[in-house]
């Protein structure tokens, strides 16, 4: 076992500000940390000052593109930055450091947000902190819930990855081999032509609880990896055959409903997810799990996920919409932990990128 | 968030094995993994002790036992995608172990199957797993000898051959299309026959599959390289190189079409190395 | 020792008592057989053609699959003993596989199989012979793998279970675990 290795920490509070824009949701959370009160206790929990969000929503059968995202962005950002400073009572001045996500995501949205985050930078004077928008998700859902070595499932539109954490780096066990599961269920939406408001996910959520047969779909789980888009493709098939008329039946004779497509499109899915952090679960020893990530505000993939954690003698953990859906205060709680080891993203390193892996992430601030 | 952890001592937090099994086998429980429980009995599904050897003289018996898999519910899942799952996945399995076993790899008799209960007798196979029999090895050639030349001599005298028929054994899985799917050293049995020697049998097919496709092949040897640098982080590469010698020698046995083959998954392993774990995320 | 029936309980089904016996020199063959398909109740058993049976594994393999299919609620014949003399068959098609395992008209040995359950229970061994030796014409003689082995016919094997001709059937513990694999795996592979 190695020893406990040294990390560096902060005598005094510390307070960043952080911008997210990844995706649709646009986000700006300013968040205090406080030192340890003493060499043998643990630091305080974290001070959420503000938290605002605004989301890009597009009419119903649309999806989100990188342009008009950005401009959303763009026309809401400085708003978004009065009101968090207004809301946080906190002067620039005592502000350490501007964080904001600098990837993975859309390319064109990411950008307009690291562009925003490079200026408030320059004008206030305060040093930039590059982060990952996955280790965002992860540290916010630990502080939260205090969960302290799980396996985390991060699913999300643009992301679907089972984590440990090992060694300084969270390690990716399992993921994806295609498209991510928010991706899946926001492009089934679209197919039936939910609202986008407040999310897609959110509506199928509503019509999946009054699903009541169950429909077999392909379920495509490999080894430690999953596939979603034969899934896809098969439920847009069954959707299109019933609104083309050519209805379908249950066992019992009573028509398919959209209610059971989605009903059904989430026990598959979701089923796959229980199963890939189950093995990740029996790999790494670990009887804690947090879901991040917008999916993760799904009632029935959080009670599933309880199923099977307490039947292996453990718990899941889980965040409210506040934080599993992309915010501001992840990305300056995750930049805050960066910047008190001493970590700086100088402006020519502030290039957003859209493919960034959560194990290429150096924790610094983990010493465990 | 107290109340609702359950201790895992807790026997009724164990699946429930199909009660008249448990109480009229004497199963010992040797294993509890993600998806499946393996107990050890010494009784045969359907040849009870009751009969004598001489009345059963042409039964495929093992003297070593059995294994039963058990693939119980999983309450989390819509209760008929699970009993889907359960039978399609304990079919795949005894399919693969079947297939392989007319074809002549190495792999543990399968005896029975109930594929809407989730369960598979087999034959249990007497010997270490290669990944103990290696530490045997590390250790025994560590006190009789103290310089790394002559340690050296010994592992290419000993470990080298059982390595080098571990991955002939594999390559005849390749050859027949099939994908293991957890390549581990702990899924590779080492057999004692009754001459003494060890035969290389390959374990666990939960997660095999049919593929053609060389990535594939390739992804199960990268997965078994990753497993001997976890294991045996001191010889891994020597290991692997032993190993894949054996593989690339029995690959088809050693018939001209099949060396294209072989050269193919070769070069995919390689990319796969560079590569690590699959795919760059997107956004 | 040598016995003239076989009994025995099988670990999963505690409940049903598994009787087999083996007759030569039949020869009521044909008479058997009428009664079996016109349903007469007295005839409640499987009756297998031992020509293509390669060892007593072999048939409780076939009984081992009936009970599970039967526990399953997926029998795919009447009864439990028409389902036997099926699962005795790698192909799905059951006048096929009844037509092929099951004892012919011009048997002149045959095994028989038979449970006993529930009310049905066995009390008396004796009863249950005599009450078989009435119904079949012939000698019943201690029943084993070495008494069944000249009574197989290794072309009708290979041909009722499709095995190559590059595969030796002369061992036969690996006849059987072939032909129990297949069975076992019927419909399934």
């Amino acid at each position: 076992m190695p020893s406990r290795i040294q990390v560096p920490e902060p005598e005094r509070e510390t307070i960043a500000i952080g911008l997210e824009g990844s995706a649709n949701k646009l986000g700006v959370g300013i968040i205090r940390h406080f030192p340890r009160p003493n060499k043998n206790s643990h630091r305080p929990p974290a001070q959420i000052l503000s938290n605002i969000r605004h989301t890009y929503i597009t009419p119903p059968g649309e999806g989100f593109l990188p342009r008009d995202t950005a401009k959303h962005h763009r026309s809401y950002v400085v708003k978004l930055v009065q009101q968090a400073l207004k809301q946080s009572g906190i002067p620039i001045d005592d502000i350490d450091c501007v964080c904001f996500t600098q990837g993975p995501g859309m390319g064109a949205p990411l950008q307009s947000v690291a562009i925003a985050a490079r200026t408030i930078s320059l004008m206030w004077d305060k040093p930039l902190v590059g982060v990952n928008h996955c280790v965002g998700h992860i540290e916010m859902g630990r502080e939260i819930t205090g969960a302290t070595n799980p396996v985390v499932l991060y699913v999300s539109g643009g992301n679907t990855q089972v984590i440990a954490y090992s060694h300084q780096r969270y390690r990716i066990f399992g993921e994806t081999l295609d498209i991510a599961v928010g991706n899946c269920l926001d492009r089934f939406a679209r197919t039936l032509h939910i609202p986008n408001d407040p999310s897609p996910g959110y509506n199928i959520e509503q019509l999946a609880r009054k699903g009541k047969h169950y429909v077999e779909l392909p379920y495509t789980v490999k080894g430690m990896d999953v596939s979603m888009s034969g899934i896809l493709a098969f439920i847009d098939g069954l959707a299109n055959d019933i609104f083309g008329g050519k209805a379908k039946y249950a066992d019992d004779g009573s028509e398919i409903t959209r209610e059971d497509l989605c009903f059904s499109l989430q026990e598959t899915i979701f089923a796959m997810l229980v199963e890939i952090t189950e093995r990740a679960m029996a790999h790494v020893g670990s009887q804690q799990v947090l879901i991040v990530g917008g999916v993760g505000c799904n009632e029935r993939l959080q009670e599933m996920m309880g199923i099977m954690a307490r039947d292996r003698g453990g718990a899941v953990y889980a965040t409210d919409e506040r934080f599993c859906i992309d915010n501001g205060i992840m990305i300056a709680h995750a930049g805050l932990l960066a910047y008190e080891t001493g970590y700086r993203t100088s402006l020519e390193d502030s290039v957003c990128t859209q493919r960034f892996r959560t194990d290429e992430v150096f924790l610094a601030w983990r010493n465990d | 968030m107290n109340d609702d952890r359950k201790k895992a001592e807790d026997s009724e937090a164990l699946p429930a094995l199909p009660k008249y099994l448990s109480e009229a086998l004497d199963l010992k429980l040797i294993s509890q993994g993600a998806e499946a429980l393996v107990y050890f009995s010494k009784a045969h599904p359907y040849l009870p002790a009751t009969l004598s050897s001489d009345v059963i003289h042409n039964s495929p018996i093992s003297p070593a036992g059995y294994i039963l898999k058990f693939r119980p519910p999983k309450p989390y899942r819509h209760a008929l995608l699970d009993a889907q799952l359960t039978k399609h996945r304990t079919l795949s399995e005894v399919r693969s172990l079947y297939k392989m076993m007319l074809a002549g790899v190495h792999v543990p008799m399968f005896v029975a199957v109930d594929p809407r209960q989730g369960l598979i007798w087999m034959e249990n196979i007497d010997g270490p797993s290669l990944k103990k029999w290696i530490w045997g090895q590390e250790e025994e050639i560590e006190k009789k000898v103290s310089d790394e030349d002559s340690r050296l001599t010994m592992r290419e005298q000993t470990v080298k051959p059982t390595l080098v028929a571990v991955g002939h054994e594999i390559s005849k899985l390749h050859f027949m299309d099939m994908v293991h799917g957890d390549l581990t050293t702990s899924n590779l049995v080492l057999r004692r026959k009754d001459d003494g020697s060890l035969e290389p049998v390959i374990i666990d097919f939960g997660l095999s599959q049919q593929s053609t496709l060389p990535e594939d092949k390739a992804v199960d040897l990268y997965v078994l390289e990753r497993a001997f640098i976890s294991t045996h982080p001191m010889h891994a590469e020597e290991y692997i190189t032993w190993l894949l010698e054996g593989y690339l020698a029995g690959f088809g046995q050693g018939k001209k079409t099949a060396k294209f083959k072989a050269r193919e998954i070769m070069k995919k392993l390689e990319a796969v190395r560079l590569r690590g774990r699959k795919r760059s995320m997107v956004g | 020792m040598t016995l003239n029936h076989l009994d025995l309980y099988l670990p999963q089904f505690p409940d049903s008592q598994i009787f087999l016996t083996l007759y030569t020199n039949v020869t009521n063959a044909s008479t058997i057989r009428s009664n079996l398909l016109s349903g007469n109740t007295k005839y409640s058993y499987a009756f297998l053609d031992p020509k293509s049976i390669v060892s007593i594994s072999h048939v409780l393999a076939a009984v081992y699959r009936a009970l599970t299919e039967r526990a399953a609620g997926s029998m795919r014949t009447r009864t439990v003993n028409s389902e036997i003399v099926f699962s005795m068959s790698p192909s799905m098609s059951i006048g096929d596989g009844l037509k092929r395992f099951g004892s012919k008209d011009d048997s002149t040995s045959i095994l028989v199989v038979r449970l006993f359950e529930d009310e049905d229970k066995c009390a008396d061994v004796t009863q249950v012979l005599t009450a078989l030796d009435e119904i079949v014409d012939g000698d019943r003689i201690p029943i084993s793998d070495s008494a069944i082995e000249p009574l197989t016919d290794i072309e009708i094997v290979r041909k009722n279970y499709k095995i190559p001709k590059g595969v030796q059937l002369t061992n036969r513990e690996e006849a059987t675990k072939i032909i129990s694999g297949a069975l076992a795996l019927r419909g399934y592979i």
